[in-house]
């Protein structure tokens, strides 16, 4: 398991799930379907949040080793990527108030829209939905499986992000925890900045190890 | 007067020096450690002095029914004499503060408190320790100091860092340098800061299986012992460990008088909260006597109270039952309180001397050792020119 | 009820300076125990792992340790083995030792130790041994830690 994309996702997945799940549970779950059925929906979710980080690990390995291998500059570009998305998640993590990006996927009227057309399909679209949130720690789990030596390690850093942002939605239920939802946003999301100061040293050794190599 | 009991209420010298005769009995003990007492003039001096400042403070507290503004002094008085202590005996040891990689090795690293919440989940899997120090038999073994760390907690809860932590005096000093704060407004939001520092390093550390907040943001590195600097990792870990020191520990108390480091960056702290919820002790508030002067708010150094536990009648579970809140309030509206006591028509100073009976006794013995040490080393300076 | 909690508090209480004494008076005992009930060892990349084999050179003895691959769960794929010499005054100015830490009956590499400088110099013989870390100056000898890839 690659350590700093679980930390991603789990610093992510406190915040997530702190806005996401007041508006997805009681929509996906509905009342009084039983518990197997509601853990086969929650299953649902979780595959189609799965299905999206993987297809975004494969881009991410593809933009890596397509076109930065070519270029020569793939650590000084990935260098520079963790210090403009690490200032984004410290910004996300300790200043910004609001939570935007994954109410947006939540209620966009696109996904509505395509959304009655197959209703069968709502869980798995609601999870491949809010999974691709544009958010920093997204942007900078992005970047990290394109800093990996292979696809297989790229998926697996998408996995443990996925592990990270999912770990909640599985053990919520147990633990009430949608009591304390806003302490939980609150630690969630300055846990993320904590994580955006390391991809800023990370970024700062990428950018020193790859001007050596030039 | 602001937190002194009435003088109708005040026990008598007679009556006091009765209150703290076990005290008196039981430090006699633990500073001595059990061995005779010392007998060159350098040893008397430090024993006698050691031990008619502690008590001496102990029968302040008594007597005048005040309890931080007593027991601070102590409690800083700890946290410079153990550095000093530290410090010395590191350069007899050793020759230099800094630690090496062979010293790693033997296992001679002493193991601190701040290390506990980020060993637990690896021990429970691997049953090993992720510190390079010894379980058991040196100074500051792991098992001794995890003993002390189990006792102070059932007995305390979060009371801990205001009456066992040998760093939190420290930032408590600085805290009390000005008389007025510099920076009166803090966002309430820091304070959720510990609980995100604590779920970083406790996973990092269980996953590297290396003492995470150690290696790269424990700020008392900086007066006590850090890794010897040999490559660009460890100048990285340096600078960001002085950093916070300064910052942390020295400015931002200074300017807020509040206890920057202990309430707004600290994971042992934040995971030390936690024992306030089995810790028998606890502040409360009468509303009905409350006045809303908000004196209690802006004198609490870990911004535990506030409108919302006021009215509530509490303080939030990150009080470290300083007493700086109930000695401030002009009302006597706060109190110490046992859980399961009655609250109205209760007796507040029973529960404050039962409180401050096990907190003073760990005060007491923590600080005992570190401040006779630092008073024969300063009649050795002076003495012999050397410390040694 | 309300005095039976009342009275349970002021035990609790009274307690606590109990427990205050006895964490003091106890701590030996106590930390002994908790050491034994819980059999914690420091962990092996720390303290180097479990001794496997002495080799005794007369003056001086050569101690290799066990092989350390030690996860949170499972193993790593890449570890070390610490090999220490000891004591330091029976220790010769240089050291060559071929250690097998395997079993196999063949030297799995070669490590040379200069006692005046720390200087290492490492002869692989095996495919799974990777580089010599550094040298540590312990206070009574020397330890190396050579690097391995772990082996299915």
């Amino acid at each position: 398991m690659k350590l700093d994309g679980f930390i991603l996702g789990l610093s992510n997945g406190v915040a997530c799930i702190a806005t996401c799940a007041p508006v997805l549970i009681p929509y996906l779950l509905g009342e009084g379907k039983g518990i197997v059925r509601n853990y086969w929906v929650t299953g649902q979710f979780l595959f189609g949040r799965l299905f999206g980080y993987l297809l975004f690990a494969v881009l991410a390995w593809t933009v890596s080793s397509a076109i930065l291998q070519e270029t020569g500059l793939r650590n000084p570009i990935i260098g520079i990527a963790y210090i403009l998305f690490s200032g984004l998640l410290i910004f996300y993590g300790f200043f910004n108030k609001t939570n935007v990006s994954c109410k947006a996927a939540c209620n966009s009227n696109k996904y509505k829209r395509l959304l009655a057309l197959w209703p069968a399909l709502l869980p798995v679209a609601a999870g491949f939905a809010t999974g691709l949130s544009f958010c920093p720690p997204f942007l900078l789990a992005f970047t990290g499986a394109a800093e990996q030596t292979s696809l297989l390690a790229a998926m697996l850093f998408f996995f443990s992000f996925f592990l990270g942002t999912s770990l909640l939605f599985v053990l919520a239920p147990f633990v009430g925890m949608f009591k304390r939802f806003q302490v939980l946003q609150i630690v969630g999301k300055m846990a993320a900045g904590l994580m955006g100061l390391y991809y800023l040293y990370s970024g700062v050794i990428l950018i020193i190890g790859g001007l050596k190599i030039i | 007067m602001a937190g002194i009991i009435p003088a109708s209420q005040q026990p008598g010298i007679l009556k006091t020096l009765l209150l703290c005769l076990p005290m008196i009995f039981i430090t006699q003990m633990m500073l001595s450690a059990g061995k005779p007492l010392p007998t060159e003039p350098a040893g008397i001096v430090s024993f006698a002095v050691t031990f008619i400042f502690v008590n001496s403070i102990f029968f302040l507290m008594i007597r005048t029914g005040k309890t931080d503004r007593w027991r601070s002094i102590l409690f800083v008085t700890y946290s410079v004499c153990f550095v000093l202590s530290f410090i010395t005996n590191l350069f007899e040891v050793r020759g230099s503060m800094a630690i090496s990689q062979a010293n790693m090795i033997e296992g001679l690293t002493p193991f601190c408190h701040m290390v506990i919440p980020v060993t637990l989940i690896p021990a429970a899997l691997t049953r090993t320790i992720i510190f390079p120090g010894t379980i058991i038999g040196t100074w500051a073994s792991i098992a001794t100091m995890f003993v002390l760390w189990i006792g102070s907690s059932l007995a305390l809860g979060r009371g801990f860092c205001s009456w066992f932590c040998f760093f939190g005096g420290m930032d408590e000093g600085f805290s009390r340098l000005f008389k007025k704060a510099r920076i009166k407004k803090v966002n309430p939001r820091w304070t959720y800061l510990p609980y995100a520092v604590l779920l970083l390093i406790v996973l990092a550390s269980a996953v590297t299986l290396a003492p995470f907040y150690c290696e790269w943001l424990c700020p008392f590195k900086t007066v006590t012992e850090f890794a010897e600097i040999t490559s660009l990792k460890i100048f990285i870990q340096t600078i960001i460990f002085v950093s916070l020191f300064i910052a942390l520990v020295m400015v931002l108390p200074a300017l807020t008088r509040r206890r920057t480091q202990c309430s707004l960056f600290c994971p042992f702290g934040a995971f030390q909260s936690l024992t306030n919820k089995i810790n028998v002790f606890e502040i409360r508030v009468e509303p009905d006597k409350c006045i809303q002067c908000k004196k209690c708010i802006a004198t609490c150094p870990s911004f535990s109270i506030n409108e919302e536990t006021i009215a509530k009648g509490k303080t939030a579970m990150t009080c470290m039952k300083c007493g700086k809140c109930v000695d401030a309030c002009k009302q006597q509206a706060i109190f110490y309180h046992i859980k399961g006591a009655p609250l109205a028509h209760g007796k507040p100073e029973i529960y404050r001397r039962l409180f401050i009976y096990p907190a003073f006794l760990f005060l007491a013995t923590m600080s005992g050792g570190y401040v006779q040490d630092a008073i024969l080393k300063i009649i050795k300076l002076i003495a012999t020119g050397s410390i040694f | 009820m309300k005095k039976l909690k009342s009275f349970l508090g002021y035990i609790w209480a009274v307690a606590a300076i109990i427990i205050a004494l006895a964490t003091f008076f106890g701590n030996d005992y106590f930390s002994r125990m908790l050491a034994a009930s819980t059999g914690v060892t420091i962990n092996p990349r720390f303290s180097g792992g479990e001794i496997i084999k002495t080799v005794d050179h007369g003056n001086y003895k050569t101690v290799v340790h066990r092989p350390v691959f030690d996860a949170l769960i499972g193993q790593t794929k890449e570890g070390f083995i610490q090999i220490n010499w000891e004591p330091a005054a029976g220790l010769p100015q240089v050291i060559s030792e071929g250690i097998d830490y395997n079993g196999d009956g063949k030297d799995d590499f070669v490590i040379t130790l200069d006692t005046a400088t720390g200087k290492t110099t490492l002869a692989k013989n095996n495919s799974a041994v990777l580089d010599v870390g550094e040298s540590y100056h312990l206070k009574n000898g020397w330890a190396v830690r050579v690097l391995l890839k772990r082996q299915p």
